[in-house]
């Protein structure tokens, strides 16, 4: 609060400002460490700085945290926060993924960011979406099948075997593929097809998937991430999600296709030790 | 429950390959499903031994002989998959058809089955119906005791179901052998 020579209160423009956007609080103040301290606090997956509009964006249901912890840091109370009740709506979009990392822990889940064209990492992909549509769902969970390692699922065809093992030979032949392991998935590659594109050697691997899944009903089936590796890096991805803190949460992956102009196909790689990923048009 | 990992079993080769077991099962041509109900353990069979521990020995030593060829399944009650090589003992009752529907799923072209039990299923005619929907023999050894050969006769016309054949190794004694003499490996 403040008072002029005579006493009388007056009013100062506010220096905090918290709108309601996406399914977002924005949170925007001058800085304060202490505030920037209890920010931190919440939980990794519910809050994120923006350096675009230099404003921390935070779950909504922390409104009242971010009301007290401006009257504590800032003495400015911001009054009440409108958050529209609609639910969030899921909506599908094209994801240009130009580079998709591993799976973390963000508190709540393992998640992927996934980078654009613009170097902004715009997308999140939970592991039981990337899961979903490289593995086919939670069944063998923890595994890595031959058929994750080609980006395929189990029920394609053998002519499906074929142009998946052409796509991955593509993104991760040594000479184009700069991650650290791509002599090693390579080879991998290879083996995978060699296997799964011989009909009876891929009838029996189908029944050992089923007989090893079989060792895991007495466990626990609920995925145990420990930080997956998506085996494509970078596509086109139709996907179903909403907006959540700025960017793209992916439910759903509807379709996956190579990133492909005049100059080729994109392959995306992140040599070892590298500040960003390297791209090559093959 | 023995939790030893027998060399030459799928859970072996894969452990020393580095791959996993359904990687394994690839070059697997033979599947063994042991019946491992309360009877197996009766203590008449080599050395004082009950017939499940004489099985065991004899399927280690096959093992042994024809590394990442043979799936052992065990049965009773319920059915699991034993990469191990040691067929894990249940002691209670023999849902064979159970067991031959489990397996039902390895069922692939070159794949050769043996049933070994020593008594008689819970339900003969759903065992036999279970036979006869696989597209490969099954072939059956009866290790119960060669004087009361009580439930021998089945395992005869089990084997007559799919086209395979049917022979006695007394309480699991020649039990190698007798799998040798019914398995071509491929």
């Amino acid at each position: 609060m403040n008072f002029d020579l005579f006493g009388n209160q007056v009013e100062t423009a506010k220096k905090c400002k918290v709108t309601y956007q996406n399914g977002s609080l924005l949170v925007n103040t001058p800085y304060n460490p202490q505030f920037v301290a209890l920010i931190k606090s919440l939980p990794a997956s519910a809050r994120r700085f923006d350096p675009g509009t230099k404003s921390w964006l935070v779950e909504p249901q922390y409104a009242w945290h971010i009301q007290k912890w401006i009257f504590d840091c800032y003495n400015e109370n911001i009054g009440t926060i409108i958050i529209s009740n609609n639910q969030q709506q899921l909506e599908t979009r094209v994801c240009d993924v130009w580079y998709l990392g591993r799976t973390k822990s963000n508190g709540d889940e393992y998640t992927a960011s996934g980078m654009n064209a613009q170097k902004e990492w715009a997308f999140i992909f939970p592991e039981r979406v990337l899961r979903e549509w490289f593995e086919g769902g939670t069944q063998y969970v923890n595994v890595t099948t031959l058929y994750s390692v080609l980006g395929i699922q189990r029920t394609v065809t053998d002519e499906e075997i074929k142009s998946a093992y052409r796509r991955m030979a593509r993104q991760w032949h040594p000479d184009v593929c700069k991650e650290p392991n791509a002599q090693e998935m390579f080879i991998r590659i290879k083996e995978a097809y060699e296997l799964l594109s011989n009909p009876t050697k891929r009838a029996r691997y189908d029944a050992g998937l089923v007989l090893e899944a079989s060792l895991k009903d007495a466990e626990d089936k609920q995925p145990n991430p420990t930080g997956y590796r998506a085996p494509l890096r970078c596509g086109y991805i139709l996907a179903e999600g909403y907006e959540r803190l700025g960017r793209f949460y992916v439910q759903k992956i509807l379709s996956w296709e190579d990133i492909t102009t005049e100059k080729g196909t994109l392959v995306a790689s992140w040599p070892a030790g590298a500040t960003e990923p390297k791209w090559t048009w093959t | 429950m023995n939790t030893a990992i027998i060399p030459g079993s799928l859970g072996a080769l894969a452990k020393q390959k580095g791959e996993s077991i359904a990687e394994t099962f690839v070059n697997a041509d033979l599947i063994v499903i042991v019946d491992t109900s309360g009877s197996m353990a009766s203590s008449d069979s080599r050395g004082g031994k009950s017939r499940y521990d004489v099985a065991c020995e004899e399927l280690a030593q096959l093992q042994n002989a024809h590394p990442g060829k043979i799936a052992v399944l065990s049965f009773a009650d319920s059915t699991i998959f034993c990469p191990s090589g040691v067929p894990t003992y249940f002691g209670s009752g023999t849902d064979m058809a159970g067991a031959l529907h489990f397996a039902k799923i390895a069922d692939v072209s070159g794949m050769q089955f043996i049933l070994i039990s020593d008594g008689e299923p819970n339900d003969e005619q759903k065992t036999l119906a279970v036979a006869k929907t696989y597209r490969n023999k099954i072939s059956t050894i009866y290790v119960g005791p060669e004087e009361h050969p009580t439930g021998r006769d089945f395992l005869q016309r089990l084997a007559a179901a799919t086209g395979g054949k049917t022979i006695t190794v007394d309480r699991a004694r020649e039990l190698k052998a007798g799998i040798e003499k019914l398995y071509l490996p491929g």
